[in-house]
């Protein structure tokens, strides 16, 4: 009989710190599902995460984990996926790890167009550290470090992600994880590079982008049985809208584009992880281990 | 109430609501009908104002709707606006195409989910956590009033409903959901 993967499977021994009501409750529900409905066994999944309240996602959830600095999960899992590409390598982190510090790893790791899925919880701002404005949060938000309301307009990730040559954009709301986790199953199966911008709302530090500030301006694109997210000028416009519109569901996507792992002339010969360190002349091996050590 | 933690100066201020320094709490118009009946009974036992606890029961509504989708609108017709049910695959609520005409709810939405809103429109903040150890937040805290918000208004809630309807609500809430709901 084959094994079922279930939804327990990935059940984690440590109880969430997350505050009580915390959107990142959804985002966890949902990957688990997702997961599950995927039949990706814990065993086959790398959560790779850096530094913040979402980030602390990697304590959650039983599958690999590897919580890295803040900012720099996408390389970390570039390097991941490199070594084992049969790893499901997936990238949860917070709109300050992800947009702030880790921005410029954001942009280069959408063009890369390496098959990995990357979940921002984008509560917008920085709650870990307790109240400080980040790259998503909108103009004019008081906060500890903007006293007199932010000065910058937003980035908004979407429209950074196109622009960079991300081959996969998509958003959606942690208030709804049934609906995320399908989100979620769809990064999981497109090969490349898949953003995932989740709408997270911060029940501690952000009494301005609540769940209902969210819910009165969000829509699904998909309702819309004229939009294609696979045309380039209609989703343009889809990943540039914020404000008073916020479109949810897949924004954008291609499937033509080769993933970055296919060009790797050193993979030629198989996943590094298979690759039996014996095959190596006794040389090459003391060499590589001096490297190493 | 200082301003430095990202508030919106568009939610109005109630005077008296909760303990000194209280958060600028939500208000909603009271709706005529049971819904009066149920903010009175609310406020009573939440310690809140009428336009307060009327705001927490549209609160405690949404999260109904969300989790149990038509298994909730069935049972809460008759008792609260149309537009206080519309959710998702509804044609007016939020989420709208996202799901097919039936909305069985979702079954992804815990307890945490479930309050969420509730805990976001109180103050948690000024005090210190016990329980993580000297931090300022009081999260912790107001998850309990959460608790004893949401219980207040399904106590109100099962007053305007049969033990067939209370049953069938609560066996399509999340397991702990549920239980408050089955206790209150």
């Amino acid at each position: 009989m084959t094994a079922t993967v279930t939804v327990k499977d990935f059940a984690g021994d440590v109880r969430p710190t997350w505050c009580p009501g915390c959107g990142d409750f959804g985002i966890l529900n949902a990957l688990k599902k997702s997961l599950a409905d995927e039949q990706i066994a814990p065993h086959e999944v790398m959560v790779v995460s850096g530094i913040g309240c979402g980030s602390k996602i990697t304590d959650y959830i039983h599958a690999n984990g590897f919580m890295t600095l803040h900012g720099r999960p996408l390389p970390v899992a570039t390097g991941i996926k490199l070594a084992n590409p049969d790893l499901q390598v997936v990238i949860i982190n917070g709109d300050g790890d992800a947009y702030g510090i880790g921005g410029n790893h954001f942009i280069h790791t959408c063009r890369r167009n390496l098959n990995l899925t990357h979940i921002v919880e984008n509560n917008q701002i920085y709650a870990l550290t307790k109240g400080q404005y980040s790259p998503t949060s909108d103009r004019g938000f008081r906060t500890t470090t903007s006293p007199d309301g932010a000065p910058e307009w937003p980035i908004i990730p979407t429209a950074l992600a196109f622009s960079a040559g991300a081959s996969f954009i998509a958003r959606t709301y942690a208030g709804s994880p049934k609906d995320m986790a399908a989100v979620f199953k769809a990064g999981l199966n497109h090969r490349g590079y898949a953003l995932i911008d989740v709408l997270q709302p911060c029940v501690t530090f952000n009494k301005v982008n609540t769940y209902e500030w969210y819910e009165e301006r969000s829509y699904d694109v998909g309702a819309d049985e004229a939009y294609d997210p696979e045309d380039r000028r209609q989703a343009w416009e889809k990943v540039s809208e914020w404000g008073d519109r916020i479109p949810l569901g897949i924004l954008y996507r291609r499937n033509d584009l080769p993933v970055y792992e296919d060009g790797v002339g050193a993979l030629d010969d198989g996943p590094v992880a298979r690759r039996s360190l014996r095959e190596l002349d006794e040389a090459t091996f003391e060499d590589l281990k001096e490297e190493l050590l | 109430m200082m301003s430095g933690r990202g508030r919106s100066d568009d939610l109005p201020l109630v005077p008296g609501a909760g303990a000194p320094g209280a958060p600028e709490t939500p208000v909603a118009r009271i709706p005529d009908g049971p819904v009066a009946d149920m903010a009175h009974q609310v406020a009573a036992a939440g310690g809140l104002l009428p336009e307060n606890a009327a705001a927490l029961i549209r609160q405690v509504v949404h999260s109904l709707v969300q989790s149990c989708g038509d298994a909730a609108r069935s049972e809460l017709e008759g008792i609260f606006p149309p537009e206080w049910l519309a959710g998702r695959g509804s044609p007016t609520g939020f989420g709208a195409g996202l799901s097919d005409a039936a909305d069985a709810g979702d079954e992804l939405i815990d307890r945490e989910i479930f309050i969420g809103r509730m805990v976001q429109a109180s103050d948690t903040e000024y005090g210190y956590d016990q329980t993580l150890g000297g931090l300022d937040l009081i999260s912790s805290y107001r998850d309990d009033d959460a608790v004893r918000w949401v219980t207040a208004v399904f106590a109100a809630l099962k007053g305007q409903l049969d033990l067939v309807g209370c049953e069938r609500l609560a066996q399509s809430l999340p397991p702990e959901v549920a239980g408050w709901f089955r206790s209150a």
